[in-house]
């Protein structure tokens, strides 16, 4: 229904159904549908099934993959975009899960095999703290007590670049618990504006070959923490597409 | 009175313009590729009436099934020890299930230099996998140079001078590098990241891990 503005409102009533009218249209047009979700209907029961086949061979794929990586011991990081989470695996047991808040992909498909962490890269490096000789154990304590290294210091944005030139980018959003949903809301967008300001700076990333995955800002940190020198990245779409 | 007015417009007029930025911005849609290889239905199912389908799904369910079955499966029966460093928590796992859960210590992530610069120490417990290469009952520690240094005492030569009893409590299990899980004397400080890279664990706990792990046994570490 579209609200009608009575010409007897007055002019700051109308700027002012105006501008709400702006907040409540914008989001409806720019979200589409979610994950899982179908777009059309009325299918007819020979293709839903047909279409359930597929995303069960999609998973059987997958899983498949999984299974061929699980049966070395060192750990891997599952990324399922389509089930927006990042798992943090070990012989299929999950050590660490986090949810994809958010999800930017170039129009790639991506590589059916694992790929190999050759580096991670933060984009602000944070120091560590610096022990001088000679202070000892009790003042190593003293430091810890005040918390100069830990999961609050590590990086919040920062680039897991593969051998083969596949580069997941991960990047925070604000948690939750980082305040009101104004403040969330401000601090989301100042993020978002960082990130494009950046990738506008950078020229030599191959956008086809690049995964933007955005997680809750402890999430990013935690992943960052846990990550070992060695690491076999799967990254798994199952079903369909979700535009 | 105009000047006033004139920024009220203004001020609107911005708001009204920036607000659906902003907004844009906020709720942009994800973008997951088209991924049209990955949709194109495969012809031999495209060319599948009811039936067939309904029998290859459930041969696909059966398949999917056995698959994760053989996920679980992967996973070792035997005793294995996972460490969250960034929980300080360490839990010994048989058959998947937790057999035992307690509080550890892990490496503090800091750094020392030599006065000269010419030797570095960071003191993280490493992240990955490892097995158990030895254990120990009544372990001594051979102070490494590190320790020496952070001390400000000088490094000795003699292999006795660096001996110490009595510090890492009753038992060690080794994991490679020099690392190990052994006891501890600062038990008030279980829980937090204090240590120079090994992990320390209560006595008590240290006992049935110490019983309950072989050469071999895998350890996590994340």
């Amino acid at each position: 229904m579209i609200p009608v503005i009575p010409k007897t409102a007055g002019v700051r009533l109308r700027w002012a159904l105006l501008f709400f009218l702006h907040l409540g249209v914008l989001p409806s047009v720019s979200c589409r549908t979610g994950p899982g979700e179908t777009t059309g209907g009325g299918n007819s029961p020979t293709d839903n099934l047909r279409q359930q086949l597929v995303a069960l061979k999609h998973r059987e794929k997958a899983l498949e993959r999984e299974t061929a990586l699980a049966r070395n011991p060192a750990p891997y990081l599952l990324a399922n975009l389509s089930g927006q989470s990042v798992e943090f695996k070990a012989k299929g047991h999950t050590l660490r899960s986090f949810k994809i808040k958010r999800l930017v992909a170039g129009p790639a498909t991506f590589p059916d095999v694992a790929l190999a962490l050759a580096e991670v890269k933060p984009i602000q490096k944070t120091d560590r703290p610096r022990i001088k000789p000679g202070e000892g154990e009790a003042a190593t304590a003293k430091a810890v007590e005040k918390n100069l290294w830990g999961l609050d210091r590590m990086p919040l944005d920062y680039d897991l670049i593969c051998r083969d030139g596949m580069i997941l980018e991960i990047r925070a959003l604000p948690s939750e618990q980082s305040g009101a949903a104004p403040v969330q809301f401000i601090k989301t967008l100042y993020r978002r504006t960082l990130d494009r300001y950046r990738r506008g700076k950078t020229t030599d990333r191959n956008p086809s070959r690049t995964i933007q995955l955005w997680l809750d800002e402890n999430d990013s940190r935690l992943l960052f923490w846990s990550l070992p020198k060695q690491l076999s990245i799967v990254i798994i779409q199952i079903g369909k597409s979700l535009d | 009175m105009k000047r006033r007015r004139l920024w009220k417009c203004f001020f609107i007029v911005f708001c009204a313009a920036l607000a659906p930025a902003a907004l844009v911005l906020y709720f942009q849609v994800r973008q997951i590729p088209a991924a049209a290889s990955k949709d194109a239905v495969d012809p031999a199912i495209a060319a599948m009436d009811e039936a067939a389908l309904r029998k290859q799904i459930s041969l696909t369910e059966e398949k999917l099934r056995r698959l994760d079955r053989r996920m679980v499966q992967l996973f070792p029966a035997d005793p294995v020890v996972l460490v969250d460093s960034a929980a300080n928590q360490i839990c010994l796992i048989r058959n998947s299930k937790i057999e035992i859960q307690d509080k550890c210590s892990t490496g503090t992530g800091f750094e020392l230099t030599d006065e000269g610069g010419n030797r570095t120490w960071t003191f993280d417990t490493p992240r990955g996998y490892f097995r158990v290469t030895g254990k120990v009952a009544n372990p001594v520690w051979i102070r490494p140079d590190w320790s020496f240094i952070e001390e400000g005492e000088p490094i000795p030569k003699k292999r006795e001078d660096r001996v110490q009893a009595n510090v890492l409590g009753d038992y060690a299990i080794a994991f490679g590098n020099g690392y190990f899980i052994h006891g501890t004397l600062y038990t008030r400080l279980l829980g937090t990241s204090v240590t120079h890279g090994c992990i320390r664990v209560g006595d008590e706990t240290l006992k049935k891990i110490y019983k309950a792990v072989r050469t071999g046994t895998a350890i996590w570490i994340y």
